[in-house]
C-alpha cells in the first residue's frame, strides 16, 4: 500500500478547534515523517503546546525523545532511535502520545493509545474506532492491553484498524458503556452507581449512614458526602428544571461553580448540591425554575 | 486599538458623556438632522450612574415642592411611546410603587407626603398595613401602612441607553469611545472645539453631559460646576418567586432624608444615607438599594452593605434566606447646591450647555432632558419651564473665560 | 415534563439564564457590542447565579469571531463581590458576628 492510500484529516486547527491540522502536526518535532511511519512501528507525539512538561523525555529508555532546555520545548522524536515500543504512551499527562504501526499486516495498521476509562475493553473485542474529534471512523479489534505497574493505571490499548485509517484513529467509542438511567428509577438501583472499591481512592463505605428525603422519598446516604453524590448513588441524575425552557439539569462542573445542580434544600432554593454535605433528615426537592 | 489622529473633525454639536443623558441628547439632536459627535471617556456606553441603577421611573417619590415634580408627568408620558419611537423595547412597565412605614414617625411622613401630593394633583393611596400584607404577602409584619403610587414604573436602563445610542447612530450620530476631552478651545467667549488625545473636533455647541464628572469638564471652560458624586450601593440577589402585587417597594425614610448623608449625624444609617429602595426585576432578581455616600470609591463596602441588608429584611423579611450574588456601586451626579439638575446655557459662554446633576432622576428625566437640550440648541422656547434648573442660579462666576 | 426547546436550533451559551448563541450574536450585531460586560447587560448572559463563570469564555469567543478582534483587544469582564452567594441575613448580621 502506498502513502497515497493513507487517509489524511481536516480540522480548523489548534486555535479554533483544539485539533491540529495535518500541516500543524507535520511542523511538530515529535511527529514522524510519513516515510518513517511507513517503515514500521513508531511513536507519534501529537504535542502542540509549549508548556513546562517533560515526563516523555524521561520515559523513553532509548533516549529517542528530547526536550532539553527550556522545559517548554516541544518534544522532538529521533525517528531512528525510536522502535515504537510505546513505553512513552502512558507517561504523557496530556494523553498526546500514540504509536502507529502502518506495517502491522497487509491491510491493517496497529494504533496504540492511552486509555483511562472504566470499564476497560477486552482483548479480542470488536470496537468502533474514533478520530481526534471523537467521531466514529471505522471498525477495529483490540489486540493488546498493557496495564503493568509502570503504566501507572493509564492503560495502553492497541487496536488493529484498516491501514488507511492509521493516521486518523486515535481512540475508541464508548457508546456501549453502561447506560445511565434518568429520574424516577426504582429503589433497586440504590446501589446502582456507588463505587464500593475505587481504583485510585481505595475502598469506600465506612461512614455513618443517615437518611434524607428527596421529593418525598426516603433515601439512605453517607454522613458527610455531598448531596449530589447521594442522589447519583440512588440513580437520580436530574436536580432541577430551568426557569425559561424547563430543561432538566444535573451535575455539571461538580465544584460549586456552574449552579446546574442546585436544588431546594430544607425549603431554601438554589443550594449547590455538589458542595453541600448531606445531613440527617434533610428535605430535598427537585427545583422547578427559581423555587419558591 | 488606536485610530489615526484627526485634527480637523467637525460636528454641529459635541456631547460629552455617553450615559443615558448624553445618548438621549444625541438622539433628539440627530432626529433634527443635527450632526452630533458623542465623546465618551471610557470604552462603553452607560459607564457611569446610567449603568448602575435599578431602573426606577418614579412619579411621586420626591418632595411636593420640588421644581422637578412638574417634569415627571410629562417624562412618564414620553416613556409610554418611546419604545416604539426609538425601536427598542427597554422593558418599561408601570409596576406601581409602595412606600412603607414601620413606625409612627414614618407613618406621619406618609400622611404628610400624601397631603403634599394631593395638593399638587398627584394621586397616591394610603393603605393600611394588614390590607397591604393581604395583597402582598412579602411585606413584613412591622409595616403599619403603605403609600401606593400607581403611575410609577421601572425599565431596563441598559436597553434604554443602548437603544437611544443606536437610534442616534442610525440618524447619523457618531460615538467615539476612550475619547476623554482634554481641553475645550474657546474664542471670544464662544466654544470652538473639543480636544482629545486623538482628535480636535470643531463644534458650534458643546454639551456637558458628563454626570458625576461634569465639574472636570466645567473646569476646562473656567466654570465651577457644583456637582459631587453621590455613591449608591446595590445588592443584587438570586432570582426568587415574583412578588404578588408590588415589585417596587420603598422605605418611608427616603421621603424625609432623600439623598442626604450628613457626615456628622449620630445614626450611622443617616450618615451613610441608607434608605430602602427595592426593585424586583421580571426575572425574579431583586436589586436592593441604597446608600448615599459622597465619594468616588467604586468598591462595595461591608459597613454599608450590611446595613442595607438589615434594612431590607426589616421591610421584606422573606429576603433573609435569599442570597446576594453581586454588589456594585454607581455615582449619582449630585448638585449639592440645591439637589436639582442643571439643564441650561451659560451666560457669557456661548455654545456651552450643561445637562448634568440629575441625582436619582437620571433615568426618569433622560428623554425630557434630550428634548430640552435640543430646544436650547435650536433656539426654540423650551417646552417645559426650566428656569429653576439654570446655571445662573449659582453664585459662581466664570473664572475668566479662556481666550 | 416536556422540554420546550424543540424550537431552539442553537446552543445555549449562558446556562444560568438560558441565553443562546444566536441571541448573543444578534445583540452584538444590533447594538455594535465589543465587550463581554455589554453583552451581559443586553442579553443577561452572565447575570445568572454563577455570574458568568461558565459562559464568559464562550461569550469572549463569540465576540472575537463576530468582531474579528484579537484576544489582547478584548477587555476582561468586570468582577464584583461576593465571591460566592451569601445570604442577606448573613450580611445583615455582620456587625454582631464581629467578623
Amino acid at each position: 500500500m502506498s502513502s497515497k492510500d493513507i487517509l489524511s484529516w481536516e480540522s480548523k486547527g489548534c486555535a479554533l478547534e483544539g485539533i491540529p491540522t495535518p500541516d500543524e502536526l507535520a511542523k511538530c518535532p515529535g511527529y514522524p515523517n510519513l516515510d518513517r511511519l511507513l517503515r514500521g512501528p513508531v511513536a507519534v507525539i501529537e504535542c502542540t503546546e509549549e508548556i513546562p512538561c517533560n515526563p516523555c523525555e524521561e520515559a523513553c529508555s532509548k533516549g529517542a525523545i528530547k526536550i532539553g532546555s527550556p522545559i517548554t520545548n516541544l518534544p522532538a522524536l529521533d525517528e531512528d532511535k525510536c522502535s515504537g515500543c510505546g513505553l512513552c504512551i502512558s507517561s504523557c499527562p496530556g494523553l498526546a502520545i500514540f504509536t502507529v504501526d502502518l506495517t502491522y499486516s497487509g491491510n491493517e495498521a496497529l494504533v496504540s493509545f492511552p486509555f483511562e476509562y472504566l470499564p476497560a475493553p477486552g482483548v479480542g473485542e470488536k470496537v468502533v474506532a474514533t478520530d481526534r474529534q471523537g467521531r466514529e471512523v471505522c471498525e477495529g479489534k483490540v489486540i493488546r492491553i498493557l496495564g503493568k505497574p509502570r503504566q501507572d493505571r493509564t492503560l495502553v490499548v492497541s487496536i488493529s484498524v484498516p491501514k488507511e485509517c492509521g493516521l486518523i484513529v486515535r481512540g475508541i467509542s464508548r457508546k456501549k458503556a453502561r447506560p445511565l438511567k434518568t429520574h424516577g428509577s426504582s429503589p433497586d438501583l440504590i446501589s446502582g452507581y456507588r463505587i464500593l472499591n475505587h481504583p485510585v481512592l481505595g475502598p469506600q463505605g465506612s461512614r455513618k449512614k443517615v437518611a434524607i428525603t428527596v421529593d418525598g422519598r426516603k433515601i439512605g446516604a453517607k454522613d458527610g458526602e455531598m448531596i449530589v453524590t447521594t442522589l447519583l448513588g440512588a440513580g437520580i441524575r436530574i436536580n432541577r428544571y430551568t426557569a425559561k425552557y424547563h430543561e432538566p439539569r444535573g451535575l455539571f462542573c461538580g465544584i460549586g461553580l456552574c449552579t446546574d445542580c442546585v436544588m431546594t434544600v430544607n425549603g431554601i432554593p438554589n443550594v449547590r448540591t455538589c458542595v453541600t454535605p448531606v445531613e440527617d433528615g434533610m428535605t430535598i426537592e427537585t427545583q422547578h425554575g427559581n423555587g419558591k | 486599538m488606536g485610530r489615526e489622529r484627526n485634527l480637523s473633525k467637525s460636528a454641529d454639536v459635541v456631547v460629552i458623556g455617553a450615559g443615558v443623558i448624553g445618548c438621549s441628547i444625541a438622539y433628539y439632536l440627530a432626529k433634527l438632522g443635527i450632526r452630533v459627535t458623542v465623546l465618551e471617556r471610557r470604552e462603553r456606553i452607560c459607564s457611569g450612574a446610567s449603568g448602575a441603577n435599578g431602573g426606577g421611573v418614579p412619579l411621586s417619590l420626591t418632595s411636593p415642592d420640588s421644581p422637578t415634580l412638574g417634569l415627571r408627568k410629562p417624562s412618564i408620558k414620553i416613556y409610554q411611546t418611546l419604545s416604539e419611537e426609538i425601536d427598542c423595547d427597554f422593558e418599561y412597565e408601570k409596576t406601581g410603587v409602595i412606600t412603607c412605614a414601620i413606625d409612627d414617625a414614618q407613618y406621619s411622613l406618609l400622611r404628610k407626603h400624601r397631603e403634599g401630593m394631593t395638593r399638587k394633583g398627584i394621586e397616591v393611596q394610603l393603605i393600611d398595613g394588614d390590607e397591604a400584607r393581604r395583597q402582598e404577602p412579602a411585606l413584613g409584619p412591622d409595616i403599619i401602612a403603605g403609600l401606593e403610587d400607581k403611575e410609577t414604573g421601572t425599565l431596563n436602563p441598559f436597553k434604554l441607553t443602548f437603544g437611544f445610542a443606536r437610534a442616534a447612530k442610525r440618524l447619523g450620530a457618531e460615538f467615539l469611545f476612550c475619547a476623554e476631552p482634554k481641553a475645550i478651545e474657546m474664542k471670544n467667549n464662544k466654544v470652538e472645539s473639543v480636544v482629545t488625545d486623538e482628535d480636535r473636533i470643531k463644534a458650534d455647541f458643546v454639551v456637558n453631559a458628563a454626570g458625576a464628572w461634569a465639574p472636570v469638564i466645567g473646569k476646562m471652560v473656567g466654570l465651577t460646576i457644583p456637582i459631587q458624586p453621590n455613591k449608591g450601593q446595590t445588592l443584587v440577589t438570586e432570582p426568587v418567586a415574583l412578588n404578588k402585587r408590588w415589585r417596587y417597594v420603598m422605605d418611608a425614610d427616603y421621603l424625609a432624608r432623600g439623598a442626604s448623608a450628613p457626615p456628622d449625624a449620630q445614626d450611622i444609617d443617616v450618615r451613610l444615607g441608607i434608605t430602602g429602595g427595592w426593585i424586583q426585576e421580571k426575572t425574579g432578581n431583586w436589586t436592593l438599594g441604597t446608600s448615599h455616600e459622597i465619594n468616588f470609591d467604586a468598591a462595595a463596602t461591608i459597613d454599608t452593605v450590611s446595613r442595607m441588608a438589615k434594612r431590607a429584611i426589616r421591610f421584606l423579611p422573606g429576603l433573609k434566606n435569599v442570597k446576594c450574588i453581586r454588589m456594585f456601586a454607581g455615582f449619582r451626579p449630585h448638585c449639592y447646591a440645591d439637589d436639582l439638575p442643571i439643564i441650561s446655557k451659560v451666560d457669557n459662554l456661548s455654545g456651552f450647555i450643561i445637562a448634568a446633576g440629575h441625582l436619582g432622576g437620571g433615568i426618569t428625566f433622560a428623554p425630557l432632558t434630550g428634548i430640552l437640550v435640543s430646544e436650547l440648541i435650536t433656539g426654540k422656547e423650551t417646552s417645559m419651564p426650566i428656569e429653576a434648573l439654570a446655571f445662573s442660579r449659582f453664585d459662581h462666576i466664570t473664572e475668566g473665560a479662556k481666550q | 415534563m416536556s422540554s420546550k426547546t424543540s424550537h431552539i436550533r442553537d446552543n445555549v451559551v449562558c446556562r444560568c439564564e438560558e441565553i443562546t448563541e444566536q441571541e448573543i450574536q444578534r445583540a452584538i450585531k444590533e447594538f455594535d457590542l465589543s465587550i463581554v460586560d455589554d453583552v451581559k447587560r443586553l442579553t443577561r448572559a452572565g447575570m445568572g447565579l454563577c455570574q458568568g463563570r461558565v459562559c464568559y469564555r464562550l461569550v469572549e469567543r463569540i465576540l472575537l469571531e463576530e468582531k474579528r478582534l484579537r484576544t489582547n483587544e478584548l477587555l476582561p469582564p468586570s468582577r464584583r463581590p461576593p465571591t460566592r452567594p451569601i445570604k442577606i441575613q448573613t450580611l445583615a448580621g455582620w456587625e454582631e458576628s464581629g467578623t
